[in-house]
């Protein structure tokens, strides 16, 4: 029941997307996220939809990826839309008491519906494409110029692809774990909210102590395999800047550039 | 030269107890190279501290351990002696550092300093020889527990090592996992010469080994062949150890009062001998 996060998971493939660098694809995210959050009307978004539109599909990833990656957005789609729907004034459409819907409060709630689905679907994408070790090696690379302010980088890369590998084996443990607790009578499922955080302190414990052990048994695996910090390391993936990179920098910022043009020369809807 | 040479070796954690006795005491052994060598014992006899002690995760707190001829007190020397015995643990999920297959088998290499494109090579070339290449771009945790542990044992591989030990590397796996790992280290101590040292407490494995060692109460007190070994089962059971399967049935069968030869190690042999005695019986 926990094992179908999907979010964050590595699907293998040889799109030009696959391929890309991931410094440049790790920059691009950050690019696109400022993107998706400068345009105030919809022919700005229309260009941002379609710029994720062409990276989904040079992806060549499957279509239902990208929705399981939006399916655990939906809540905050639907509070957002309530929200703005409700408060935002303007043209009354219909009303009730105290409530009334305005014909810009729907527009708003549409474009930052949109605009959320953008944004999650365009770093789900990067996560996608990139394994995780690809990511904090491009992080390690990007950030090593701070190691000259002494900053552990090398460490801290180390630190993420750690985590990254051990979120579905504890995830799989937490499983095994809460079946066992339930098997001896735990009820989790049932009671306020107090009663149920109060629940999961059984599952936890065990889960705790296992993580040391885990911890334990890797550093010492880490050590047989002759890790002595980032000292002296080489890695097997030598990423290389082709001209393709400086186009991606182009298009991010010809998609920046031409959303603040629109901005500046059409009618904003929020 | 010995690829494992244990001088005299005692062991003690800091936080025995001064009067306890130690985990090793005065444990003089030989592992030869290219030799495949099995370390038996009961649950808490040392073995698994021996594991760390032959590439130098512990050192001997009394006598020394010689890794072909270097001592692996000396600190300068721990990169290459942990180079030269690659150790493989028990947990296959808790050896596998990273989210990719092949990523983590470059693990060992990128530590080294090793170029990347002999990294590569060492790579592919490790995977292929454990049966894992299909298998480079996958996450390891959508792996079977046997597939894990013949990751694990490429990780160890590209590296290079002279020798591997393996500290019951099949104690969490299904029979299906236990015979493939013993079948990768069985071809790679055949093909490549590579030492292999495996601690188990499966008697069924330990028969397909060249020389079986028992380690009781931190002492080796059995050492020999599989067939001498397995026809001292006294001592065996001193040792809080079990024949196997069909040495046992042999020995119940004997026990019974049928005549049959001692030191049968598998099923074949015990079938072959059982037939013999059968028609030998039908003859007469």
């Amino acid at each position: 029941m926990l094992t179908d996060v999907t979010f964050g998971q590595y699907y293998p493939g040889r799109s030009l997307l696959h391929r890309l660098d991931p410094r440049t694809k790790l920059l691009m995210t950050l690019l696109y996220v400022v993107a998706v959050f400068v345009p105030r009307n919809w022919f700005g978004l229309g260009a941002v939809v379609a710029f994720l539109a062409l990276t989904l599909l040079l992806s060549r990833l499957p279509f239902r990826l990208t929705l399981r990656s939006l399916k655990p957005i939906w809540p905050i789609i639907v509070i957002t839309s309530l929200i703005n729907i409700f408060y935002v004034d303007g043209t009354v459409l219909w009303s009730w008491g105290f409530l009334h819907i305005t014909a810009q409060g729907l527009a708003t709630a549409a474009f930052i519906s949109v605009r959320i689905l953008c944004l999650v679907a365009g770093s789900a994408l990067l996560t996608y494409t990139t394994t995780p070790t690809m990511l904090t090696d491009a992080i390690e690379r990007l950030l090593s110029p701070l190691k000259k302010l002494r900053l552990p980088v090398h460490e801290l890369a180390m630190m993420m692809t750690i985590a990254l590998r051990f979120i579905p084996t504890l995830i799989e443990e937490t499983d095994i774990i809460m079946s066992a607790q339930k098997a001896r009578g735990a009820d989790m499922e049932s009671g306020g909210l107090l009663q149920r955080i109060r629940a999961l302190l059984p599952v936890l414990i065990p889960l705790f102590v296992s993580s040391f052990r885990r911890a334990y048994d890797l550093a010492t695996a880490m050590e047989c395999r002759c890790y002595h910090g980032g000292e002296g390391r080489t890695r097997m993936k030598q990423p290389h800047l082709h001209a393709r990179d400086l186009l991606c920098f182009l298009t991010g910022a010809a998609l920046i550039a031409g959303t603040i043009c629109l901005n500046v020369f059409l009618p904003a809807v929020i | 030269m010995d690829m494992l040479f244990a001088d005299h070796l005692s062991f003690k954690y800091e936080y025995t107890p001064e009067d306890a006795a130690p985990v090793l005491r005065d444990v003089l052994l030989h592992v030869e190279k290219g030799s495949f060598t099995a370390l038996l014992g009961p649950n808490g006899c040392g073995k698994s501290t021996f594991a760390k002690l032959c590439n130098a995760m512990l050192l001997p707190t009394g006598g020394k351990m010689l890794v072909l001829g270097t001592d692996t007190a000396q600190e300068d020397k721990q990169l290459d002696i942990r180079r030269t015995v690659g150790l493989v643990l028990q947990n296959p999920d808790n050896q596998l550092v990273t989210t990719i297959v092949e990523e983590d088998v470059a693990f060992g290499p990128e530590n080294l300093g090793v170029p990347p494109e002999e990294i590569r090579r060492r790579v592919d070339d490790a995977l292929r020889a454990v049966g894992m290449y299909d298998y480079r771009s996958h996450a390891p945790h959508k792996l079977s527990g046997g597939q894990k542990q013949r990751v694990a044992i490429a990780g160890i591989l590209a590296m290079q090592p002279d020798c591997i030990v393996l500290d019951e590397p099949t104690a969490m796996l299904d029979p299906q996992g236990r015979a493939e790992v013993l079948e990768t280290m069985r071809r790679l101590n055949r093909e490549r010469g590579i030492t292999v040292l495996l601690i188990t407490h499966y008697m069924e494995e330990a028969a397909e080994c060249d020389r079986v060692l028992v380690l009781q109460n931190g002492r080796i007190t059995m050492d020999g062949t599989a067939r001498e070994i397995f026809s001292r089962p006294d001592e065996l059971r001193a040792a809080d150890l079990d024949l196997p399967q069909p040495a046992d049935l042999c020995e119940r069968l004997r026990a019974a009062g049928i005549d049959l030869p001692t030191g049968i190690l598998n099923e074949e042999e015990c079938v072959r001998a059982l037939v013999q005695r059968w028609e030998a019986v039908a003859c007469r």
